[in-house]
């Protein structure tokens, strides 16, 4: 039997998927204050600005996307093919520098790190 | 059929029960631990254990207790194979619909199912429902039939090969998990073809985390990811894109920037499991038998005591010292308590599988990425907004 695959996280849920931008936060804030992005007008909040935005823009920007977007502060900010370029390449940049300095753990280390099972009662 | 009825375990003679500190969204109903398959690497322990009507009643005025309010929740049916009990699975879901305090808008339902049984009757009621479909399939027969047998030992290839085929034209979506052993680890490439090939487009891979990994597949890992890849990368560039989700979900905690904790299993309080017995689990990995209760951390009746999972935190640190100081450790599944307990026998300890496993599969996820959106530009605006399936969806209903 599979493990039970969380539905909900993974198809985007209801609504509330701002939330999941904490993480990137200060990154986000930092490239719409950097690149002067102005907040969108469209919606007064996250989840019906971004359906607005679906509603009713199209970018052209391919992929079956309509428009590109960033939560900020409870404020949306459209994004046009180049400032995408830029966000997305300001991820791949900082992921790539993260990667560079991940912890390399052998696998015979690893294993006896886990070997904690032989302790269990 | 054979109902259990509800009791409280042992421990909670012991233990006072306390509520929940904070409030699942996720609850999987475990409403039988039989089954028609015997799968090698299954970690349920199977018997005739089926939840009777009197408790599936008591576990959703549970569920609808302790949800959060104004969130959507995820009801998901579960087994053993819980088709096998489709009245009971019909009933609980008119229990559900009919609950007071039950909301459309909140409530998605779910059904994770071996692929051994379906029929119109099945297919009509899942879709008049809207149950997201999860069917588990490893891959190609050769493979499919490595583990996936029935009791009697007979191949299942041919009838879940059926199954999900007549399932793509009732249903839509339907997902497929398969899951990697090492003894199927380098066939994965293969796996992912046969089941795109079938007209699959959101394939789930999950490796056995009990099974016995060594260095040499670990060796493997990162060909086979990057096989796997390749041909993601080609599918995209045919305007076909799949999910898959070691590439997706990686993809996504990149852009994201680490997992978000409602993303992560929550053990106990993000997500429950509900026994036949209407006794509570972290996760359905850990039900076992149902009755050995060596993970059980309440019951329906009495609430959930979250001091139980101490006994399975290895002490000190929350994770393994050496994930402390890791660079990718946000965007790693360290935390997957079951996982865990699968490979080392505490919620938070990881193996050296999981470990090499996640590394590998965040280098290759980054390179896809990179090369998709020089190439393609932006295409992974779903996944920055929670939603990495959105694309193949998006390709389905344009096909």
């Amino acid at each position: 039997m599979a493990k039970g695959i969380d539905l909900n996280i993974i198809l985007g849920g209801r609504g509330g998927n701002w939330a999941y931008f904490v993480k990137n936060q200060k990154l986000i804030g930092e490239f719409i204050r950097v690149n002067q992005i102005k907040p969108s007008t469209i919606g007064p909040t996250p989840a019906v600005g971004a359906r607005s935005a679906k509603a009713f823009i199209d970018l052209g920007i391919r992929g079956g996307i309509r428009v590109a977007h960033l939560h900020f502060n409870d404020k949306i900010y459209l994004l046009d093919a180049e400032q995408w370029a830029k966000f997305s390449g300001s991820i791949i940049a900082n992921s790539k520098a993260k990667l560079a300095r991940v912890k390399e753990v052998s696998f015979e280390e690893g294993m006896a790190l886990g070997s904690v099972t032989q302790t269990l009662t | 059929m054979s109902a259990t009825t509800s009791h409280a375990s042992p421990f909670m003679k012991q233990h006072q029960p306390v509520d929940l500190g904070s409030r699942p969204r996720r609850y999987t109903l475990c409403v039988t631990l039989r089954c028609n398959l015997a799968c090698a690497y299954c970690y349920v322990g199977k018997n005739h254990a089926t939840m009777s009507l009197a408790t599936s009643r008591r576990a959703l005025d549970f569920i609808f207790r302790h949800a959060p309010p104004n969130s959507s929740i995820e009801i998901g049916f579960f087994g053993g194979e819980p088709l096998l009990e489709f009245p009971l699975v019909q009933n609980i879901t008119d229990l559900v619909e009919t609950h007071p305090s039950y909301d459309p808008a909140r409530v998605s339902l779910t059904v994770t199912t071996n692929g051994t049984i379906f029929s119109d009757a099945i297919a009509t009621f899942l879709k008049a429902h809207a149950f997201k479909v999860c069917m588990s399939c490893d891959g190609p027969p050769h493979v499919q039939n490595l583990f996936r047998r029935t009791s009697e030992g007979k191949e299942t290839a041919p009838m879940v090969e059926r199954t999900l085929m007549l399932a793509q034209q009732a249903l839509s979506p339907v997902l497929v998990n398969a899951v990697y052993h090492p003894q199927t680890l380098r066939h994965l490439p293969e796996t992912l073809d046969y089941l795109s090939g079938l007209g699959l487009r959101q394939i789930f891979l999950n490796p056995d985390y009990s099974a016995r990994w060594t260095r040499l597949e670990a060796e493997e890992l990162p060909a086979v990811y990057r096989a796997l890849a390749d041909r993601y990368i080609t599918w995209y560039l045919n305007h076909d894109p799949h999910f898959v989700s070691l590439i997706d979900t990686k993809i996504a905690v990149l852009i994201r920037g680490g997992y978000h904790p409602l993303e992560r299993c929550q053990m106990g309080t993000g997500e429950l499991t509900i026994a036949p017995d209407g006794g509570l689990y972290p996760c359905e990995r850990l039900i076992g038998s149902g009755t050995d209760r060596q993970h059980q951390i309440g019951s329906v009746e009495h609430g959930v005591d979250l001091s139980r999972l101490a006994c399975r935190q290895a002490p000190g640190d929350q994770l393994n010292p050496e994930c402390n100081d890791c660079s990718m450790k946000d965007c790693c599944m360290n935390w997957c308590g079951c996982s865990n307990a699968f490979m080392t026998g505490y919620y938070n300890r990881v193996g050296p599988f999981l470990c090499t496993s996640e590394r590998v599969a965040i280098q290759t996820a980054l390179e896809v990425f990179t090369r998709l959106e020089r190439q393609l530009g932006p295409v992974f605006l779903h996944h920055l907004s929670g939603a990495p399936q959105r694309n193949s969806q998006l390709k389905q209903k344009e096909s």
